[in-house]
């Protein structure tokens, strides 16, 4: 497994993390003579369009597509909607929503006009632009799910691999709650996924979570789909070899037969490929470098499942050992299981931070962004669990072997323990519910990262904001600054006090939070110095990378970044 | 608690039990690399 495993990581990096729109039909922000017949999108991927939406809206927010979201025949990767035939002169809104393959909404807008004279682009309703794949009840679902595959397979482990010693040499105690327990964590996963897919889908092409008819066909639709539907069989898999892994064992001897061996081998197969689907599936498989994000992904899987479904047992143990026998057993499973965790936790952590590292474009991503926030919340909780793993390691593995199986004196110890691993277990639940968030939400666009190079922040409201970049002195000055609407930017532009005339002055905006198709306007030198262009480039309320590149007459070029926050 | 089987066919009857979740799991294992590599494709 982890030669396949180190396999992939080899595997180079090509994928994008989302659908990412390349070209547009008409061209953003673009004057045409005469009205289009359709709104064509390409994408860096062939997304689904039964679950695209692409709004045409004019000034007056009056819908102008006529007819359903289509495929392009000359290329898969665009989609096509026709338009009501001549279309009147004026600004349009193009509002578009996709699922990219790994399941996450994206989304965007720009605007067009059709000429010859459209007049001043208007204020546009301006649409929402934090909507992403989570609602509460996809956030239970996808926590649940998680939760009950991941324990399924830690009391697995603990059942056949950790605890089992305890029956031999401890008289009159059994695993069978401990197995009960395995049954309906797997029971529970086996319901979950299918939900959770259900409600996923319904979500992503807008239907009724009860509207099975249509949504079953799209359930392979996507590569997020059809993953989850792997995962089920894959899950479906693991629980066949598991349970009859449990009906051959035989812990009361302690040499396993060939039967038991082979069975056993067949569970952790089945496992090992069940943990692989959400990372092949999700961020980690879109995030470069992609086969080691994957490795990673399933060593943090794996690792998780263990100490969640092992802390589950331990209560479950704690319960079902009879008195007398209770101290005896707890003895010989904690600190085989201590150790267990130590290695689990410590995997957790490295593995967990490799890919807040691949993940993260900017530190400050991580208390700026809200998938960055989540990781921190999740560190919290982990950090928190870890504590009361280690008063386990430090405290209650000492004393209950002091205890020698004596129940009189073990009892203050198996009290303790009762308690840290119960408190233990809802902090790793809660880590797994931030992860359930964080694996929901999308995370920051490489844009992200231009922030931190950015010379100033500015806005919302009129920006006249100077910086300096390579010995000049650039004033830039943004009117309005308002969200679709006609803004003029103008920069101007001195060297020792003096105007630069003659300079080549681009100006491209970025969405930061977004992703939009770049813009790019040639600034006029209107008076010396002083080169400007009105446009209505802001589409959107939010933040915009504004970058100003400069190619003076006798200088090299340079470019000056700022971030403006526009409003509606 | 699975008794000790005595018999052959008891014995044959956990041989099969055991291939069939060798099997399982290999298929799991054959379906999440196809999965990877459709991924990474």
């Amino acid at each position: 497994m982890a030669a396949v495993a180190a396999g992939f990581a080899l595997l180079p990096s090509l994928a994008s993390a989302h659908a990412y729109l390349i070209r547009t039909v008409p061209v953003a922000s673009g004057v045409l003579n005469a009205p289009p017949p359709s709104v064509a999108l390409t994408y860096d991927e062939a997304v689904e369009p039964r679950f695209a939406i692409i709004s045409v809206t004019d000034a007056a927010g009056r819908q102008q597509t006529i007819g359903q979201v289509r495929r392009s025949p000359a290329n898969p990767d665009t989609l096509v909607v026709p338009l009501r035939p001549n279309l009147p002169q004026g600004w349009y809104l193009i509002y578009w929503r996709a699922i990219s393959v790994d399941g996450h909404p994206v989304q965007g807008a720009f605007t067009y006009a059709v000429g010859p004279n459209p007049g001043p682009a208007p204020q546009f309703p301006v649409p929402h632009v934090s909507a992403t794949a989570v609602t509460p009840q996809l956030l239970i679902a996808r926590w649940a799910m998680f939760l009950s595959v991941m324990s399924a397979i830690g009391l697995f482990v603990l059942r056949c691999f950790i605890a089992r010693p305890m029956v031999r040499r401890v008289r009159g105690t059994s695993l069978r709650a401990v197995s009960r327990a395995f049954i309906v964590a797997s029971v529970l996963g086996l319901l979950t996924i299918p939900i959770y897919l259900d409600l996923a889908t319904a979500n992503d092409s807008l239907r009724s979570v009860f509207d099975l008819g249509a949504l079953v066909p799209l359930y392979r639709v996507t590569a997020f789909g059809r993953g989850y539907v792997d995962m089920e069989l894959c899950f479906a898999l693991f629980c066949l070899a598991a349970w009859i892994s449990l009906w051959l064992d035989r812990p009361e001897r302690e040499p396993r037969s060939v039967a038991e061996l082979t069975a056993g081998a067949g569970a952790l197969l089945g496992a090992a490929a069940v943990l692989i689907v959400p990372g092949a599936t999700g961020h980690a498989a879109q995030t470069s470098p992609r086969g080691l994000s994957v490795l990673l992904d399933w060593a943090h899987l794996a690792s998780g499942s263990i100490w969640i479904g092992g802390l589950i047992g331990l209560l479950v143990l704690w319960r079902s050992l009879p008195a007398g026998g209770r101290v005896p057993g707890l003895s010989i499973v904690v600190p085989r299981f201590s150790n267990v965790a130590f290695v689990s936790v410590f995997v957790l952590l490295a593995t967990g931070t490799g890919a807040t590292i691949i993940h993260m474009p900017a530190v400050n991503a991580l208390w700026d962004t809200s998938y960055g926030r989540a990781i921190l919340v999740k560190i919290g909780l982990l950090a928190a669990a870890m504590a009361l793993a280690a008063a386990n390691l430090l405290r209650t593995k000492p004393q209950l072997a002091a205890a020698g199986g004596s129940e009189e004196q073990g009892r203050p110890a198996a009290g303790l323990l009762r308690r840290v691993v119960s408190l233990e277990a809802i902090l790793v639940a809660g880590a797994v519910f931030t992860a359930a968030v964080l694996s929901s939400l999308a995370p920051p666009p490489p844009a992200f990262a231009l922030q931190n190079s950015a010379l100033a922040t500015v806005g919302p409201g009129t920006v006249a904001e100077t910086v300096h970049r390579a010995g000049y002195q650039l004033q830039v000055l943004v009117s309005p600054n308002k969200a679709a609407a006609p803004d003029s930017f103008a920069v101007r532009i001195t060297k020792g006090g003096q105007p630069v005339r003659g300079a080549n002055v681009t100006l491209t905006l970025n969405h930061l939070e977004m992703q939009m198709p770049q813009q790019e306007y040639q600034l006029t030198e209107t008076r010396p110095g002083i080169y400007a262009r009105a446009a209505p480039a802001l589409i959107m309320v939010g933040k915009w990378g504004l970058a100003f590149q400069v190619t003076p007459k006798n200088d090299p070029a340079f470019t000056a970044l700022i971030v403006d926050q526009a409003n509606g | 608690m699975t008794q000790t089987p005595t018999t052959t066919g008891q014995i044959q009857l956990r041989l099969l039990a055991a291939i069939i979740a060798i099997s399982a799991g290999i298929a799991g294992l054959v379906i999440a690399i196809l999965l990877i590599k459709d991924a990474l494709a």
